[in-house]
């Protein structure tokens, strides 16, 4: 099929401020919604971008076919017994579906599958459309329908945008395609800066887009934006001899998602307010205004920072002066509260948790203490977790909420766990105040874990007890919604105990949790959902770590609900499973679980499966399994699954024989409930490390 | 500096009422009893509501008494004025009027970084919320733009337009002082009087009323009875006495509220019931308004 000849296609929708963060999924679905738009018309474009900004989302495809190719499309009608009186003579539902389409039922063809079954159809050249045209039909829907985390009313027109739209533009090669939506149609312009061009930017080709956006002081790639500004700041930074620290990098992706010409300024706070905690500071500037924080080569911070404004003003100064000033109020405010709070000592706090709400139906904070208390120091003592000071953890548990009744946290909430750990600091042990600093930690997926065991037996039981409070109080997550923020509860968690106590069987650490909420809640009642959950956030760690899923499934089916081993596993299974004996053994599994789930109970005691085998295959797997036993046993002891695994591959040989030669449903009852009663020993084996029946024949994975 | 800024407070107001009675809003006198923000006064809660367009600007003080600092805090006070304008159905070029404004001030665009950054507006007492941004000057607030969504819990149509400005700050800004209480009100044939000169010894007093001696007995008694009227009023169809009610039993919250009278509960079901006698008013007012439209088309 030849193909028409191709053009390039630009879509960009002009809007009034869009949030940061909703740009670049808000282009993306764009332009993957534009990708299954053409897609669908077989005008698939030779490549497809997505660029992004404060106002504005484009689409620039290249490559894009100006006809749809002609096509055959057929309709089927009736069937042919419906068709046809016994005289052959066509029924109204013939003729009915041949004035549906157009046609005489003459004129109608018949189509067979190979079942014989016969229908009537109408089969038609259908000449392909303009790619203009069909923009013109089907892009509206495409915009009224994109994805977006809010939508507003600003006149009537449609449901509504993230923001009001203002301009439309859609260019196909040198044409313009006058679609109308949002109450607009769109032109062949673009529009510039707000301030540096105020005028629309006729957009003369497409592959000029950028080009003709950048003469008119806009930045339409959100890269480009980032790039300058990083540029700009190391450079201000250097001439300073210091350093930028933004508090994450994805302040640089705000940053570019507020300017459409980034242009950066430094400027300077009163030094006097460096006596305030550097997260405080750095708070205040990173988090409320968006500046940079910036540390000399010590790392000591700076009252220097450095500030993005999205023009490139005729007096710099003012512009500095004003970013200056605006810090001032907010580090006045925080250098208030802070001597405010640290008029009293943190114990003198707890008191007032009683006057703040965990939860709906879950108490108040200071019973969240109390439990804290009990559950921190629960952790200390258990087994598999680190050396730590039960007493310690019990008094982080006792302080950890008293921070959120401070000022300081009241104003500034971000700065939660902080604030409690510099105010512990004062009159409390050095490792009391680290893990109330640390007990949010990680705050994200990617965020720094706590660095001190005290700290990540507290961050654990917070996790802990708002998972089985969130569930026991019916907040679990649903969908997108999950307001609890149970999820990332559970996945820290995780991340904790793998960190910290790999070995840590987590399940009775939550059972322990439930006992200690108010008994009307029943939250016992929970632990079975806790435990799932954590199970299935347990399932997605492992396939971030690259696992297959059906090696997740193996391992899960029946390990502890314990990270470190099941992650161990994993790794253990895949080596095995890319092994020789892999297959068969799984085939086997899957077999003997199947010969189990339809024995008998009676057929199952050990004690009828007692006797000795005759048989010689039947003997040769008694003895395989009986020599391999103990050296599982000692791989076992010393958390050695690969070393498991081969003692349980040797057994390949002995099955495959025993399959081969034996009849395990004899009818003899005595004997066939002793071959069951083999495979039942065997089968639990196996079990000990993972369900291999769940293993998918090589090729059949994900990976 | 910006080219002939307004070198006074009352300068800055004089300002803003001219440009905007030239964009057709009616200027609109401040309402005589205490709130929150202009969005509780009645040409904004109420007009936002129903079919009828509305071009209106006005001054509003603005009681927080949380906010009091006892006069020591040179950008807070319990006590702070807001210059209101609403436009009803939002013009398409909203932001550029708002822009304009900016450039009568005296601000120049191409010195000043204006930005609009995202702020997502929602009054839970007022059952309302809207979208827009808080506009930044140099890095700092100085207006809150906002589409009208929802009002007393009922959808805007057509939407209403709304800016606040925040006097304080930008005349802070315009006249390059650190306090609000250095702010010149005015210059009078007696000498410069200052924001200060009027109203320092408001903020200590009324701080020390709101958080120390303000009769919470009292304020309860006065918050139920408030509610009491409202209902009894709303009755008689009598809807702008009823909200009335609604701005005393909210006005008596927040003072509550300073004094730390309520617990966490109490707060949050104070909030609701607030709400309550908001939202009751906004549907029979939404109700009447229809009516109003369906008489003369």
């Amino acid at each position: 099929m030849s193909r028409s000849p191709s053009t390039e296609l630009l879509l960009e929708i002009g809007t009034e401020e869009l949030p940061a963060a909703a740009q670049e999924p808000m282009a993306r679905s764009l332009a993957e919604g534009l990708g299954k738009l053409l897609d669908a018309h077989s005008l698939s474009p030779a490549s497809i971008r997505p660029l992004w900004g404060p106002r504005r989302l484009a689409v620039v495809a290249a490559g894009v076919p100006e006809i749809e190719p002609d096509r055959q499309e057929e309709r089927r009608g009736p069937g042919l017994k419906v068709a046809f009186d016994k005289d052959g003579n066509p029924t109204k539902a013939a003729e009915g579906f041949a004035r549906s389409v157009g046609v005489a039922v003459e004129d109608l063809q018949k189509l067979v599958n190979d079942k014989g079954e016969a229908w009537l159809v109408h089969r038609e050249m259908r000449k392909g459309q303009t790619t203009a045209d069909i923009l013109m039909e089907e892009l509206p829907e495409l915009l009224h329908a994109l994805p977006q985390p809010r939508r507003m009313r600003w006149n009537d027109s449609g449901n509504g945008f993230l923001r009001p739209v203002r301009w439309l533009c859609v260019r196909l090669g040198k044409a313009t395609v006058p679609i109308e939506a949002f109450g607009l149609t769109a032109t062949g312009d673009s529009a510039g800066h707000r301030v540096h061009h105020p005028k629309p930017v006729s957009i003369a080709s497409v592959g000029k887009y950028a080009e003709a956006l950048a003469a008119a002081h806009v930045l339409a790639d959100p890269g480009e934006r980032r790039a300058r500004i990083m540029a700009e700041v190391d450079s201000l930074a250097e001439s300073l001899d210091a350093l930028p620290a933004p508090p994450n990098e994805a302040l640089y992706d705000e940053l570019a998602g507020l300017a459409e010409w980034p242009v950066a300024l430094k400027a300077r706070f009163d030094p006097g307010f460096l006596e305030l905690p550097e997260a405080v500071v750095v708070t205040t500037l990173a988090h409320h205004q968006r500046f940079i924080p910036l540390r000399d080569r010590n790392g000591g911070l700076l009252p220097d920072f450095i500030a993005i404004a999205n023009l490139e003003s005729r007096d710099p100064e003012q512009v500095r002066r004003g970013f200056a000033r605006v810090v001032r109020p907010r580090l006045e405010d925080a250098r208030f509260y802070y001597q405010r709070d640290r008029a009293r000592p943190i114990t003198a706090y707890v008191g007032e948790l009683k006057d703040l709400q965990f939860g709906p139906k879950l108490g108040t904070m200071a019973d969240k203490s109390l439990r804290l208390a009990a559950l921190c120091e629960h952790i200390t003592r258990l087994e598999d977790w680190p050396d730590g000071d039960p007493a310690a953890a019990r008094r982080a548990g006792e302080l950890a909420k008293c921070d959120l009744v401070t000022g300081m946290v009241f104003e500034f909430p971000e700065l939660q766990g902080v604030m409690g750990g510099l105010y512990a600091a004062a009159s409390e042990p050095e490792e009391v105040a680290l893990a109330i600093s640390e007990q949010y930690q990680p705050a994200g997926a990617t965020d720094q874990l706590p660095g001190t065991a005290t700290g990540a037996a507290l961050a654990l039981a917070d996790r802990l007890d708002t998972l089985v409070g969130g569930f026991a109080a019916g907040l679990a997550p649903s969908g997108t919604k999950d307001p609890f923020g149970l999820r990332r509860a559970a996945f820290g968690a995780l991340r904790i105990v793998n960190e910290w106590a790999p070995q840590l069987d987590i399940e009775p650490a939550v059972r322990y949790a439930a006992q200690l909420y108010a008994a009307d809640l029943e939250a016992p009642r929970a632990v079975p959902d806790v435990l799932s959950f954590l199970r299935d956030r347990l399932r997605s760690l492992i396939l971030e770590q690259g696992e297959r899923p059906d090696i997740a499934q193996a391992v899960l089916a029946v390990a502890p609900l314990a990270p470190g081993i099941v992650l161990a596993r994993a790794q253990a299974l895949r080596i095995f499973g890319e092994g020789p004996h892999a297959g068969a053994l799984a085939a086997a599994n899957k077999r003997i679980a199947n010969l189990l789930r339809q024995a008998s109970d009676a057929e199952l005691d050990s004690r009828t499966g007692e006797g000795s085998a005759v048989d010689e295959a039947e003997l040769a797997l008694s003895e395989a399994l009986k020599q391999g036993l103990p050296v599982l046993d000692a791989a076992l002891e010393e958390r050695d699954y690969a070393r498991g695994l081969e003692a349980l591959a040797e057994l390949r040989e002995p099955v495959d024989r025993f399959f081969d030669e034996v009849l395990v449903m004899d009818p003899d009852p005595q004997i066939r409930a002793r071959r069951l009663n083999l495979l039942g020993r065997l089968r639990n084996a196996f079990l000990r490390i993972a369900d291999i029946g769940e293993l998918q024949p090589p090729g059949n994975g994900t990976a | 500096m910006p080219d002939n800024p307004p070198k006074t407070f009352q300068a800055l107001v004089l300002r803003l009422r001219q440009y905007w009675a030239e964009q057709g809003a009616a200027l609109l006198e401040p309402y005589d009893m205490p709130m929150g923000a202009a969005t509780f006064h009645p040409a904004t809660f109420l007009r936002a509501l129903g079919p009828r367009p509305w071009h209106a600007a006005f001054v509003q003080p603005c009681r927080r008494p949380t906010d009091g600092r006892y006069g020591e805090n040179p950008n807070r006070g319990q006590q702070y004025f807001q210059f209101q304008v609403l436009m009803k159905p939002v013009p398409d070029n909203f932001q550029d009027l708002y822009l304009g404004s900016l450039a009568a001030l005296g601000l120049d665009l191409k010195v000043q970084d204006v930005r609009f950054v995202e702020d997502d507006w929602a009054s839970p007492t007022l059952g309302a919320w809207g979208l827009g941004w808080e506009v930044w000057l140099n890095g700092m607030e100085i207006s809150q733009f906002t589409y009208f969504q929802q009002v007393g819990g009922i959808e805007c149509r057509p939407v209403t337009g709304e800016i606040t400005y925040g006097l304080e700050r930008i005349a802070m800004y315009l006249q390059n002082v650190d306090s609000m209480f250095d702010l010149v009100w005015q210059e009078t044939p007696a000498g410069t009087l200052r924001y200060g000169d009027l109203y320092l010894d408001n903020e200590r007093e009324q701080s020390h009323y709101n958080f120390e001696l303000a009769d919470t007995a009292q304020l309860s008694a006065q918050f139920a009875a408030a509610e009491h009227d409202n209902a009894r009023l709303l009755e008689e169809k009598q809807l702008l006495p009823a909200y009335e009610r609604a701005l005393e039993a909210s006005h008596a919250f927040n003072l509550l509220d300073a004094r730390r009278a309520l617990s966490v509960t109490e707060r949050q079901n104070h909030i609701l019931r607030v709400r309550r006698m908001a939202t009751a008013v906004a549907r029979a007012w939404n109700a009447a308004e229809a009516e109003k439209e369906s008489t003369v088309s």
